[in-house]
């Protein structure tokens, strides 16, 4: 139906490009609340331990 | 309205802040790939600290000099800042990357404090370092997107530009055009 005031309406790339704005907005904030975003870093608990002088990488992980 | 002059200056200053925050984030999308599957450990803690330095001194500052000139040129000029949808969207994705970045120079600073602290292995913060090389990608997406938006202009106004389009034109406007 066209608007009585003679407006245009939306243009099909708004609406297309704001569709996929809005899926990929989803997806983003579905990544990061699963536990996957920095939200949970997944660090291993040794991360902050300070390393000794001249120990390797090896020495310092069980 | 600005003057040709000022509108010019002002429009340099926002081409200047988007392409330098585009140059930027592609840098650091260099770097993110590099502290993520590099296997020298110097180059993986120079790509983290170097990463924090970028984000805090040139892709922060260009991101909010790119909005505040951007919001400038489009109120003082005939676009407007809600008349035009290429405008809008212009606008829409550039605050949604500037806040996304504010929230993600957190972690970005907690793997550059960890790289400064000692040598990192792959055992660190792995998803933390992956979400950083995929974050900075779609980044650069939504970048290149409203580099596009400004060069190609789409049609289409907004009802509010619309109706502003037909609103009768001011006296004085009318005699000097």
């Amino acid at each position: 139906m066209p608007d009585p005031t003679g407006y245009p309406g939306t243009p099909r790339w708004v609406k297309v490009s704001g569709l996929l704005a809005l899926v990929l907005l989803i997806l983003f904030f579905v990544v990061h609340l699963s536990g996957h975003g920095p939200g949970a870093h997944g660090h291993s608990p040794q991360s902050h331990m300070p390393v000794r002088e001249g120990s390797t990488e090896k020495e310092t992980r069980p | 309205m600005m003057s040709p002059g000022l509108r010019r200056l002002a429009l340099t200053a926002h081409v200047a802040s988007s392409v330098g925050w585009v140059g930027a984030v592609a840098a650091f999308l260099a770097l993110a790939v590099v502290g993520l599957v590099g296997r020298e450990p110097e180059k993986v803690r120079g790509a983290y600290l170097a990463m924090a330095v970028i984000t805090w001194w040139v892709i922060l500052p260009s991101s909010l000099a790119s909005l505040a000139t951007g919001i400038i040129s489009s109120v003082g000029t005939k676009w407007g800042l809600l008349r035009h949808y290429w405008v809008l969207a212009k606008l829409a994705l550039t605050v949604v990357a500037t806040l996304l970045l504010v929230v993600h120079t957190q972690p970005i600073g907690q793997v550059a404090t960890l790289a400064a602290e000692r040598a990192l292995s792959s055992a660190d913060l792995p998803n933390l370092r992956l979400q950083l090389v995929v974050d900075a990608s779609f980044a650069l997406v939504v970048l290149l997107a409203t580099t596009a938006l400004g060069v190609y202009k789409p049609r289409g106004m907004t009802r509010y530009g619309w109706e502003k389009q037909r609103e009768p034109r001011e006296p004085s406007a009318v005699l000097v055009s």
